[in-house]
């Protein structure tokens, strides 16, 4: 499985364009380009060589070198399943906006400006995408400290002798109330219509924290943003100070709602770096878990979008499912939501006794209690009347939003992380990826629908390869950089002294690039990691399914009026803890 | 404390009817901000079911009387929860869910607060990342106590650190034979 572009359309560029430098391995293939001919390139991409998904796009910080910073966009080729990274350094810190070529790109370029101060000529609207807009830094920059700097008076209200932590009374910079109007009215810079209503961000139907701005005429939506930050926690500038291993409990804190699938995403980009193969039960330990994590996630979704379109009941039976759900991983994993189960090279701990026979049975009760929702849902007239036809996705707003997961597959595009780049298990199991017609809010509702059916199904064949390998290692100890199991560590020096080791001086990756996705329950999870051969990554960047996917609401809210903004958000289903990281 | 008589008249302070009234019927507002907010749906859900504790979770915070604050306070939106505790009719109290809002649990970075106590003042403390659905429950059980307690006119005191029982110092009680 070779997922980058070939020699073929390789050589096509670089006839038509004699200045690329093209790096190759095996893991990652960019082609490098200077900054005039950048655009020329990707639209070549795009529009010659089928390239015309966009992935994502992020910046780099070299600050020893000029230029310093260093943009790298990701395609996606649909047909030919193949992917290609083009690299250009920001010549005079900024880069011309590729907004004309896929209008995804816009929040990402929001997002460098923020996180790098690269500015992007041409972009329709720079502002800052998590920060305020009165911040002074620019927080990614790797001379910027990873605690930032003290330059507020906050001292705890109960008092000097603060029973948990002796902290310092001096805060990082926090906004006002100014700030934050400032940054509202940025992002609408000439109000069109009649009103600006805010929306969130913290109100119950937004799904966490996120905060709307929609530009109304009477009732009808004329211009939307969105402002997102409000849980932006600076997730990629821990990754940079911490070991690989110590990074697996932040994934689990970006996408909380299916920890477990961000686990083996980014495990799996580390693994396949490093060159550690997990054993075979791991494998279908992993897959396992996975899929009932994606049972877990959708029951959430289906139980909250239900829960806002005034369908209480179906929250609470979905609730009781999802109770069922964690008390099977927090038997096998020990903890209910965040549970940090995976390792480089396996898992943590071996299946306990008899959980094979708790999630057999729980899969046979489950797909009764699935179809007890769609009796109540599916064919109900004002489930029908509130989803039908709203918020139509079409397969060219998924190639230049970027849509994956369920989204994009309700609009029948075949994309599918597990399906064309199969990691773990996926390989040897069977399932059918469900398609929508449509690209409705009703489409999406029976994709995800049908994927937990699905999801059922791949358990069922997990748990009968399970059960033939009662006893065998679940954790391959034996390579270099894989952490010896707590009996090991107790019982030998050596395997003391190499967990003493890995603790410390962290997983050397060899130096190079990698980029590996993972189909979560929200999209492609994707981890972009920089390594230069030491413990730590140099950048570790983290490609959100939910990021982009929230994106395209500011497009389908147009011409609707505000009760529609609830199923869309819905049914597109972020979880902000993603989407800001 | 209310006095029984057998014919069924109750006596007791108007202090005492507005503190059972209160302990009992905790209203939070629903402000979700990550990770904790899950188990806090999760405590008001199906199976944790506070609804017989008389919680019920309200939309706006001029209806309720108690703050959950259920997952990670970044910066940006610190002054925006200030809000919702000013809006919030007094009595009011405040239950800290989690590492994060209690002291800025993983996250010791730029963009996180480091404790809501450095904006809004906190009643109870819970532990955990996150904290389960139990613990939640014994928080706002905490919390009761609480309120019974200030009624009574006593000092809710923490309990100092030192006299927690540990795993290496068991508390030495005197045996009822003496030695
Ligand atoms: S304490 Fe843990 S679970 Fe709770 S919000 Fe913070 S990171 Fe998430």
């Amino acid at each position: 499985m070779h997922l980058w572009i070939d020699g073929q359309d390789l050589d096509q560029i670089k006839k038509s364009f004699d200045s690329v430098e093209i790096s190759r391995s095996e893991n990652f293939v960019s082609v490098q380009i200077n900054k005039e001919k950048l655009l020329e390139l990707l639209s070549f991409l795009k529009d010659k060589l089928g390239y015309k998904m966009f992935i994502d796009f992020f910046c780099m910080d070299f600050p020893v070198q000029s230029p310093r910073f260093q943009g790298v966009y990701l395609l996606f080729n649909p047909e030919k399943m193949r992917r290609v990274a083009v690299k250009c350094w920001a010549e005079g810190d900024s880069l011309p906006s590729a907004t004309k070529l896929w209008k995804g790109i816009k929040w990402a370029e929001r997002e460098a400006w923020d996180m790098f101060g690269v500015r992007f000529e041409g972009h329709e609207n720079l502002v800052r995408m998590f920060m305020w807009e009165t911040y002074q830094h620019h927080p990614l920059r790797k001379d910027f400290p990873l605690r930032g700097h003290g330059e507020v008076y906050l001292p705890p209200l109960s008092g000097e002798e603060s029973p948990a932590h002796n902290y310092s009374p001096y805060h990082t910079a926090l906004p006002t109330m100014e700030d934050l109007e400032i940054t509202q009215k940025k992002r609408l810079p000439e109000k069109k219509a009649q009103i600006v209503l805010n929306w969130g961000p913290l109100h119950p139907g937004t799904h966490g924290t996120i905060w709307f701005l929609f530009d109304m005429e009477g009732e009808e939506v004329k211009e939307c943003d969105i402002i997102l930050g409000q849980l932006h926690r600076g997730v990629e500038k821990i990754a940079e100070n911490i070991t690989y291993t110590q990074f697996i409990p932040y994934t689990d804190r970006m996408d909380y709602i299916s920890a477990l699938c961000s686990q083996v995403a980014y495990v799996n980009a580390v693994e396949k770096h490093l060159g550690v193969e997990p054993t075979e039960k791991a494998k279908y330990i992993r897959t396992m878990m996975c899929e009932l994590q994606r049972i877990n996630s959708h029951l959430l979704w289906l139980g909250t979008y239900a829960l806002d379109l005034g369908a209480l009941t179906i929250f609470l039976y979905t609730f009781r499912e999802r109770e069922k759900i964690m008390d099977i991983i927090e038997g096998i994993a020990g903890i209910r939501l965040n549970s940090t189960y995976i390792r480089i090279g396996g898992v943590a701990k071996d299946l306990p006794e008899g959980a094979l026979d708790v999630i057999e049975h729980f899969l046979n009760d489950f797909p009764q209690r699935l179809k007890e929702y769609e009796t109540i849902l599916t064919k109900n007239r004002v489930w029908l009347r509130r989803n039908v036809d709203v918020g139509v996705i079409t397969r060219e707003d998924v190639y230049s939003y970027g849509l994956t997961g369920a989204v994009a597959r309700a609009s029948g595009v075949p994309y599918d992380v597990r399906m064309f780049q199969p990691t773990d298990a996926y390989g040897d199991v069977d399932f059918d990826v469900p398609l929508g017609k449509v690209g409705d809010s009703y489409d999406r509702y029976l994709v995800r629908v049908e994927e937990m059916r699905q999801s059922v199904r791949i358990i069922k064949q997990c748990v009968k390869v399970l059960r033939q390998m009662e006893g065998e290692s679940y954790i391959n100890t034996e390579h270099p950089f894989v952490l010896p199991t707590l009996d090991q560590v107790f019982n030998s020096i050596e395997a003391m002294v190499k967990d003493f080791n890995l603790r410390i001086y962290g997983e050397k990756l060899p130096e190079g690039e990698i980029y590996l996705s993972g189909e979560n329950p929200r999209g492609e999870l994707g981890f972009y990691i920089n390594s230069k051969g030491e413990g730590r990554p140099y950048r570790l960047r983290v490609r959100s399914g939910a990021f982009y996917n929230l994106q395209v609401f500011t497009e389908l809210i147009k011409g609707r009026t505000v009760a529609d903004a609830v199923v869309l958000l819905g049914s597109l289903d972020p979880v902000v803890g993603e989407t800001d990281r | 404390m209310a006095i029984k008589h057998n014919n069924g008249i109750i006596l007791t302070t108007v202090e005492e009817v507005l503190s059972w009234g209160r302990r009992n019927s905790l209203w939070p507002a629903s402000v979700g901000l990550a990770c904790c907010a899950i188990e806090m749906m999760h405590t008001a859900a199906s199976r944790f079911d506070t609804d017989r504790l008389g919680i019920i979770f309200r939309g706006s915070p001029r209806q309720s009387d108690v703050l959950i604050v259920a997952g990670t306070v970044v910066n940006k939106v610190a002054p925006m929860l200030k809000l919702i505790y000013d809006q919030m009719p007094d009595p009011k109290w405040v239950i800290s869910m989690g590492g994060c809002s209690s002291a800025g649990g993983p996250f010791p970075t730029y963009a996180t607060l480091q404790g809501v106590d450095r904006i809004i003042p906190v009643d109870v403390y819970v532990p955990g990342c996150p904290p389960t659905p139990q613990a939640l429950l014994w928080g706002i059980l905490k919390l009761q106590k609480k309120i019974k307690a200030k009624k009574e006119g006593k000092v809710w005191e923490e309990i100092p650190m030192e006299k927690v029982p540990t795993a290496s110092q068991p508390i030495k009680e005197k045996s009822p034979f003496g030695f």
